[in-house]
Order: structure tokens, then C-alpha cells, then sequence
């Protein structure tokens, strides 16, 4: 029950959002702050064991919402409220006065809550769901500054990519679930899938899912570009919470999925390279924000690579490096957010000298730097420790240490370039006229970083909380994580003063190496993935644009030739296949008045066809409704017979109100025309023919009628079996009917006063 | 209007007006047990609103009608929504049809969530149906 409290509270809060945003000073932040505090509070405290809430839904289908809290899920929502409390005492700060800030806050919490949901899923149906609701979170913070037309673009570039990845996580889910079959996690997870023939597609889509969400190559280039969303969106999502549920995946599903060769061989290179990758082009940007940015693709490139190496040591240091690098990098984020509030800009090369007028800002940046770079005493230290320690080894782990190495030079010359570089020396003009930001934007930011440092401290306790049961549930077994800050001169030691020695000579020379390294990372267009996304879309778009004009001409008569086109090579081909031999025109006695009524049929038929009078078409179409009521009359069907009627009398009221301005000549058309229209028309009349002479021929017992006919009475309580099917048996279908229904009665009144409104400006 | 519609028509239809709405919720009634339902009582109604507009102009059908045609279709769609979905608030499974019975003047009469859907299914084809009735009689003017 707490953990739909925990799920269900933040999309209430969202709810709420623009009335709270309308309440003043420190009463916003408070009751923005309230519910994720609380929820922090809870899981903080929370009982050891696990928590488990169970709501069923479609149970036949194995769709039930399933939450569970073990330690990854814990270790997750602590920093998703941990964060999200900083980030709701921020915002107001951030917004100031302007009344968007209420939307932006519902969009954060609705983003808190699908967040928690995917994080403490337990069915990985419920995990699905929850995790393209963060994704559609994203798009609406990316796409916040919706005037902007590269915010737009980047929105549903992060969108298009991240749903995409979502869509082959699905089919991945939905071929293990099956071969498990059931769709819990403890399902999947006790079911041996390695051995199973389905393992490489389920790997395959799984880690498409993962590599997508989480940015890593070659779907890294959707996160910088993500940096178009507002300040606090992107330190929450793209870089603390969301672009981790891919992390989440990999390391929830470690225990199935992970222990062979071929999750090393993908799961690590993947990591690796996105972390090289992440690292250098970090160096390469002068804008604060994108250079976080690179550097959290980096990042979750080292998770993934501790993730994929796939041994306990390495389990514990993915745990503690999450942590970690949540610490470290919102605060940073939220510091730049600080420093553009202050100068009007996050160029560094414009930054020189902020500490004298940003002191607080400058200490956030200070001691998140400071994680970052991997200093004694933050957790990042003992993190960067143990992801080293546990590379060290042969190959495979040497290719790891190597990547762990180079990444985690870069990720310090960057610590030093946000951290360092911007607060000393002389003043820069922009220093000079900056002034420091409101307490909301540095208070909560410090706190973070604080609490870096403090983890590292207190690390017997924050292993024993948060790192060991998370790192338990990566492993699948019961793991006790030890950190120390002096393991004696070992090889990560030596790794960690060479890549600091590095970092340091690279942060000095900035600025003379920078265009170089930009230059040297510029590929030519073919090369870069984003390239190859531009190209996807503008492929879709002229798919669209060449199926538009050929379906959507607006051509009556057109749309009714290919629906009936369509139709009829769908319905032939099986048809053909059949045994038509078999169908035969039933023998039956004639009566006069039915060969009347027939021939009213054919002759007001053939008369709407060939007459070029509009007023005689109508009254010849009004006589085959009549005529074809008057068969439902004879065979005994009232219903049908009477809904005919009154549908034909309205058809005719409707078309006559219709054709009241045209003139009432129809155009003579030439003859290929009448040619081209008799043949199509006898070709649809004829497949019809064929449809009634095989339904006819269909053996009495398998007709469903007979079931409704029975029931109707004693489960419906109706005699008219008709509309009991209408409004009971088929209720559903009815309910879809009408909806279509109304919609074509909305369409017609819209295009008929669209036009007048048209015409009469 | 620019032309006047025909005497015989302006003479009956006042008359056959409310003929019409009683032989649609007679129609509408009995469509549980005997050829009928909201359907075809729905399309009863419309032909009236049809003959009054065709007869009076769209003025005088939007008069009859009362409230605007979106409107009887939002109210159609919501009554039969709730009605399939009413089931599952009360833990039945969705669109079970639920019955009561309630004594009107006397006679038990038998009402429950399949008639209810019935009558979102009339609102929805009085709104369509009017609406494009309406649409194009108001495009002569």
C-alpha cells in the first residue's frame, strides 16, 4: 500500500502544480519540497524487508501493476526523491515570478512519479509502461521552451530515439516473458534464458532499450542536445534520474541475462566506448551545460561497463558510482543553473574570477568538482577506487582499466574546468557585474555535494544502506561492500594519480588544446550517428509525403474506389483459395412479390447509375433502400428492416439538402470513364454476390447467432436478441461505433463552417 | 431560406412533431424486447429535426433541438461510457449490464445500465444526424 503512496503521490502533486505555483515565498517551496521529503523520509527508514503491492488488472494477460522494493529500487528512489526535493525547492528560485513554473512542476512531479513507478516495477508490463512515461516526461521538459524551434526538435529527437529503443525493449520482454511465461520479474529472472535458443534476440532488444535511454554510443547525441530543457529538468532527468533507468534495466536483469560471453563482449564494449567517447568530447565545448552533459554520457558509459564486466567486486562499485555520480553531477548542474541566473551566460571562456561574487555558488561547484574528479574524501573517490579495483585484471578487465583510466582523466580536466577554472583569477567582465543566486538555488545544491562528501566519509555506513543491498541485487547474491580510501600502491592508485597528473596539464592548457581536439573529433558528416538519425526522419517524412498525396487527394469518389479496392484484394485472395467450387446458388420457390422487390432494387440501381438528373439519382437511391427493406421485411428481419428505412429516409432529407446548389444537371462523363465505373462496380457487386452465396454456404452450427438467441433471454433479460447484442453482448463494439459515429458528425460540421468561416474573411 | 417550403409541409409537420418524439420513445422503449432501440428511435428524432428544419429552416431545428448538436453527442458518448464503465466501479467486469427495477405509476419497471447505454447511443445519432442536417441547410443561406 506505501509503495502506491510512494508511485501514486508525486502525480497528485502534479496535479496540483499551477495552484500550488499561485501560493507565495517559502509556502511554494515548502509544499513542492513536502512529498518527496517525506517519501525520502520513508524510504530512509523504510523496513529492511522487501515491500510488495499488487493492484491486477488483465490477470489472463499476465498485466498487473506490481511494485517491489529490494535494494537496487531503493537505492534508485532514494536519489529520485532525494533529488527530486532539491530540484522542487530549486525551481521556484529558478522561475521567479513567471507563471510557466507551474507547468514546469507538473511535468517534474508527473516525471518523479513514472520514475518511482519504473524503478519499484515488479512486472515488466508495469516496468514498460512507467518507463515511456518518463520518456514522454522528457519530451515535454526538453520541448519546455516551446518557442524555440531547436528545443522542439531536440524534444522529439530525445523522444523518437528513446521510444524507439523503448518499443525493441518490449518485443525483447515479450519473447523472454513468453518463453518464462509470466511477465514478473521473479519470473523472468528464475528462468534460465541463457541456455535458451530466444537469448541472443532478448539481449539484443534489451540492450537496445538500455542503450538508447541511457545515451550510449551511437544514441549518445540526444543528451547534449537534451540540454535545451530547462536547468533543473536537465540536472534531474538527464543526468541524476532518467537517463539511468537504462543502468536500472541492465543491472535488474544481470542476474538472467549477464554471466556469458556474449553480455561481457556487448554490455562492456557498449559502456567503454560511450565512456571514451563521453569523456573526450567533453573537452571539446565551451558550454558549461553540453560539457555535463558529455560527461554524464561518460558516466552511464562506466556504468554500463561495470554492469557488463559482470563480477561482485564490479557489481559494488556500479552501485557506488551510481550514487556517486548522482551526488556529484546535479549539484554541477544545478551550479551552472546558478552561474546563468548570475552572469547571463555559461560560456566558460567567458567565466574567470566568479568566487569573490558567487561565494555559495562557488562552493556547490567547488565540492561537486571535487566528486567529479574522483577527490579524497567524496564517495566519487571510493567509487572511481573500486571500479578500478575491480578492472584489475587481464583481458577483458584490462580493456576496462584502460577505458576506466582515460575516462577518468577527462572527467577531471572537466571537474577542473567547471570547478576550478571559473572562480579564480582575476575578475572577467561578466564576473564583475554577476551577483550571487537566491538561497533556493544554492542551499539544496550544497547539500548534495555536502552529502558527497559525507558518504565518502561515513562510508561503512552509506555501504551498509544504500551500496551493499543494491550491489546484492546486481549480483543476485548477498554481497558486503568494504571501501577504503588506502589500499597500499596498487595499480588503481597509480591509474588515479596519472589520470590527475593528466587532467591537471590538460585543464592549464585548455585553451590552446580545445579547437585541436574539437578539430580532431569533428567526423565527416557519413560518420556522425546523428547524421544517420537526420536521415531516418527526412526519409519517413518523404514516406509520408509520397503516401499523403497518393491516399489523401481529397477525391470522393477516389477514397470509395480504393476502400472498395482494398477490400476486395484482401477479402479475394483467401477466398480464391477456398474451395469455390463448392458454392451454389441455392434452389428455392420464387413468389411473385419477391421478384418484384428485386427488380425495384436493380432498376432504381441501374437508374441512380445512368441518369444525369442529380434530383432523379437521389429519388433511385431512395427506391434500393426501399427495395432492400422490404427483403429484410419478407425474411423476417424487423430490426434491420426498420433502421433501414429511417436510415434511407435521412440519407435522402440529407442528400437533397446536399446537392441543393449544384446545379441539377450532372456532367456527361466521357465514355473510358463509364467503361472504367461499370467494371469496377460489377467487380465489387460480383464479390459481394460471392460473399453472400459462401456465408450461405457456411454449415448452421457454427453461427454464433444461435448462442446469442439463447442467451439473450436469460442473461440480458431481453427478447429482442438484436439490440441485446447491440447494447450488452456487444457493448464494446457499440461503444466504438458511436465514438466513429460522432466523429464523422463533428468532421462534416467542421468542414462545412471551416469553409464558410474561409470564405466569408 | 430563400424559398419557402410547400404549404402541405409547413401545415403537417407542426402537427407531426410531437407524433414523432412519442413514437421515438416508444421505439426507444421497447427495443429491449421488440423490434426497436436507441438507435432507430435516434434516427426517428432526427427525421423530425430533419422535417422541421427542411420545413422552417435551421433556425427553427436548432430551436426544437434545444441545445447545440455537440453537445447531445458529448452527452451521448459520456452517458454510454459510463454506463459500460459504471461495472467496474461497483467490481463486476466491465460492460456487465446491471439491473434494477423501479415502480413508476405504479407498473415495475425494469431499468439498468444497458438502457442507459441505449440512450447514449440515441443522443449520439440525434447529435450526428442534426448536425449535418443543420450543417447543410445553413449552407443555402
Amino acid at each position: 500500500m506505501e509503495l502506491f503512496a510512494l508511485v501514486g503521490a508525486p502525480f497528485l502533486v502534479a496535479a496540483a502544480a499551477p495552484l500550488i505555483w499561485r501560493l507565495r515565498g517559502p509556502l511554494r517551496a515548502a509544499a513542492f519540497v513536502a512529498v518527496p521529503a517525506a517519501a525520502f523520509a520513508w524510504l530512509w527508514v523504510a523496513p529492511s524487508g522487501d515491500e510488495r503491492a499488487e493492484l491486477p488488472w488483465v490477470t489472463e494477460l499476465g498485466l498487473r501493476l506490481v511494485f517491489e522494493l529490494d535494494g537496487l529500487s531503493r537505492l534508485f528512489a532514494l536519489l529520485i526523491t532525494g533529488v527530486g526535493a532539491v530540484i522542487a525547492a530549486y525551481t521556484p528560485s529558478y522561475f521567479g515570478k513567471k507563471r510557466e513554473g507551474g507547468w514546469f512542476a507538473a511535468a517534474v512531479f508527473a516525471f518523479m512519479g513514472s520514475m518511482l513507478g519504473a524503478v519499484c516495477a515488479a512486472n515488466v508490463l508495469t516496468l514498460f509502461v512507467f518507463w515511456e512515461l518518463t520518456s514522454l516526461a522528457s519530451y515535454a521538459l526538453i520541448g519546455f521552451r516551446h518557442t524555440d524551434a531547436s528545443a522542439r526538435e531536440s524534444a522529439l529527437q530525445a523522444l523518437f530515439v528513446t521510444t524507439a529503443g523503448g518499443l525493441a525493449m518490449l518485443a525483447g520482454l515479450v519473447l523472454w516473458g513468453q518463453a518464462a511465461g509470466g511477465y514478473d520479474l521473479a519470473d523472468l529472472l528464475s528462468f534460465d534464458l541463457r541456455s535458451h535458443h530466444r537469448y541472443p534476440a532478448v539481449l539484443a532488444l534489451v540492450l537496445a532499450g538500455a542503450a538508447t535511454k541511457s545515451a550510449q554510443v551511437p544514441f549518445h547525441f540526444w543528451l547534449p542536445n537534451a540540454m535545451a530543457a530547462p536547468t533543473p529538468a536537465s540536472a534531474y532527468l538527464h543526468s541524476a534520474t532518467m537517463v539511468k533507468l537504462g543502468v536500472y534495466l541492465l543491472a535488474r536483469f544481470a542476474p538472467a541475462l549477464g554471466g556469458t560471453e556474449a553480455w561481457t563482449a556487448a554490455v562492456g564494449t557498449l559502456g567503454g566506448m560511450t565512456l571514451v567517447t563521453g569523456a573526450v568530447l567533453a573537452l571539446t565545448t565551451r558550454d558549461a551545460k553540453r560539457l555535463l552533459a558529455y560527461t554524464t554520457v561518460g558516466a552511464l558509459g562506466a556504468m554500463l561497463l561495470l554492469v557488463g564486466l559482470d563480477t561482485p567486486g564490479a557489481a559494488k562499485a556500479a552501485a557506488a558510482f551510481i550514487l556517486a555520480h548522482a551526488l556529484y553531477k546535479a549539484p554541477l548542474f544545478l551550479a551552472v543553473g546558478a552561474i546563468e541566473h548570475g552572469t547571463g551566460t555559461r560560456d566558460l571562456g567567458e567565466l574567470r574570477g566568479l568566487a569573490g561574487r558567487m561565494p555559495a555558488t562557488c562552493a556547490v561547484a567547488a565540492l561537486g568538482a571535487a566528486g567529479m574528479a574522483g577527490v579524497p574524501p567524496t564517495i566519487g573517490f571510493l567509487a572511481k577506487e573500486a571500479a578500478l579495483e575491480a578492472a584489475d585484471g587481464p583481458f577483458p578487465e584490462a580493456l576496462a582499466f584502460a577505458a576506466l583510466g582515460v575516462g577518468g582523466a577527462g572527467f577531471a580536466a572537466a571537474a577542473a574546468l567547471v570547478g576550478l577554472l571559473p572562480w579564480l583569477g582575476r575578475a572577467s567582465a561578466r564576473a564583475r557585474s554577476a551577483h550571487e543566486a537566491p538561497v533556493g538555488m544554492w542551499a539544496g545544491p550544497l547539500l548534495m555535494a555536502a552529502a558527497g562528501a559525507a558518504a565518502g566519509l561515513l562510508h561503512p555506513e552509506t555501504s551498509l544502506r544504500l551500496v551493499s543491498p543494491a550491489a546484492s541485487a546486481i549480483a543476485g547474491e548477498t554481497l558486503q561492500a568494504k571501501f577504503a580510501f588506502w589500499h597500499g600502491w596498487n595499480a588503481p592508485v597509480m591509474a588515479t594519480a596519472a589520470s590527475l597528473v593528466a587532467s591537471a596539464a590538460l585543464a592549464v592548457r585548455w585553451d590552446a588544446l580545445r579547437p585541436a581536439l574539437a578539430a580532431a573529433t569533428a567526423k565527416p558528416g557519413r560518420l556522425r550517428p546523428e547524421a544517420w538519425y537526420a536521415a531516418a526522419l527526412a526519409a519517413v517524412r518523404r514516406g509520408a509525403a509520397v503516401t499523403v498525396r497518393a491516399l489523401q487527394h481529397g477525391k470522393l469518389r477516389w477514397y470509395i474506389a480504393t476502400s472498395l479496392a482494398a477490400g476486395l484484394a484482401l477479402a479475394l485472395l483467401p477466398m480464391l483459395r477456398s474451395d469455390a467450387a463448392g458454392l451454389s446458388i441455392p434452389k428455392a420457390e420464387w413468389r411473385v412479390y419477391e421478384l418484384a422487390v428485386c427488380a425495384l432494387i436493380v432498376v432504381g440501381a441501374l437508374g441512380a447509375a445512368a441518369t444525369r438528373d442529380r434530383i432523379f439519382a437521389i429519388v433511385c437511391l431512395g427506391a434500393v433502400g426501399l427495395g432492400t427493406t422490404l427483403v429484410y421485411v419478407i425474411f423476417s428481419a424487423p430490426d434491420l428492416a426498420l433502421t433501414q428505412l429511417l436510415v434511407d429516409t435521412l440519407a435522402v432529407i440529407v442528400f437533397v439538402l446536399a446537392y441543393y446548389h449544384f446545379p441539377r444537371a450532372l456532367p456527361q462523363p466521357p465514355r473510358r470513364t463509364i467503361l472504367r465505373d461499370a467494371a469496377f462496380a460489377a467487380a465489387v457487386g460480383g464479390f459481394v454476390t460471392l460473399l453472400l452465396l459462401g456465408a450461405s454456404a457456411q454449415p448452421a452450427r457454427e453461427r454464433i447467432s444461435a448462442v446469442f438467441a439463447e442467451r439473450s433471454l436469460t442473461e440480458a433479460f431481453g427478447r429482442n436478441v438484436v439490440n441485446v447484442i447491440l447494447v450488452d453482448f456487444r457493448a464494446l463494439d457499440t461503444l466504438g461505433e458511436i465514438a466513429v459515429l460522432a466523429a464523422a458528425g463533428v468532421g462534416v460540421y467542421g468542414l462545412l463552417k471551416l469553409r464558410r468561416a474561409r470564405e466569408e474573411e | 431560406m430563400r424559398t419557402r417550403a410547400s404549404l402541405i409541409l409547413r401545415t403537417t409537420v407542426p402537427v407531426l412533431l410531437p407524433l414523432f418524439f412519442v413514437f421515438a420513445v416508444f421505439i426507444f422503449m421497447r427495443g429491449h424486447n421488440e423490434p426497436g432501440g436507441g438507435f432507430s428511435a435516434g434516427l426517428v428524432a432526427s427525421a423530425a429535426f430533419a422535417l422541421t428544419t427542411v420545413a422552417f429552416g435551421p433556425e427553427a431545428g436548432r430551436r426544437a433541438l434545444g441545445l447545440a448538436p455537440r453537445v447531445y453527442l458529448g452527452a451521448g458518448l459520456l452517458v454510454a461510457g459510463v454506463s459500460v464503465a459504471l461495472p467496474v466501479a461497483m467490481g463486476e467486469a466491465f460492460g456487465k449490464g446491471l439491473w434494477t427495477s423501479i415502480t413508476v405509476l405504479g407498473r415495475e419497471l425494469k431499468v439498468g445500465t444497458p438502457l442507459a447505454f441505449d440512450l447514449g447511443v440515441l443522443l449520439v445519432v440525434v447529435g450526428t444526424a442534426a448536425g449535418i442536417v443543420f450543417a447543410f441547410a445553413e449552407e443555402r443561406d
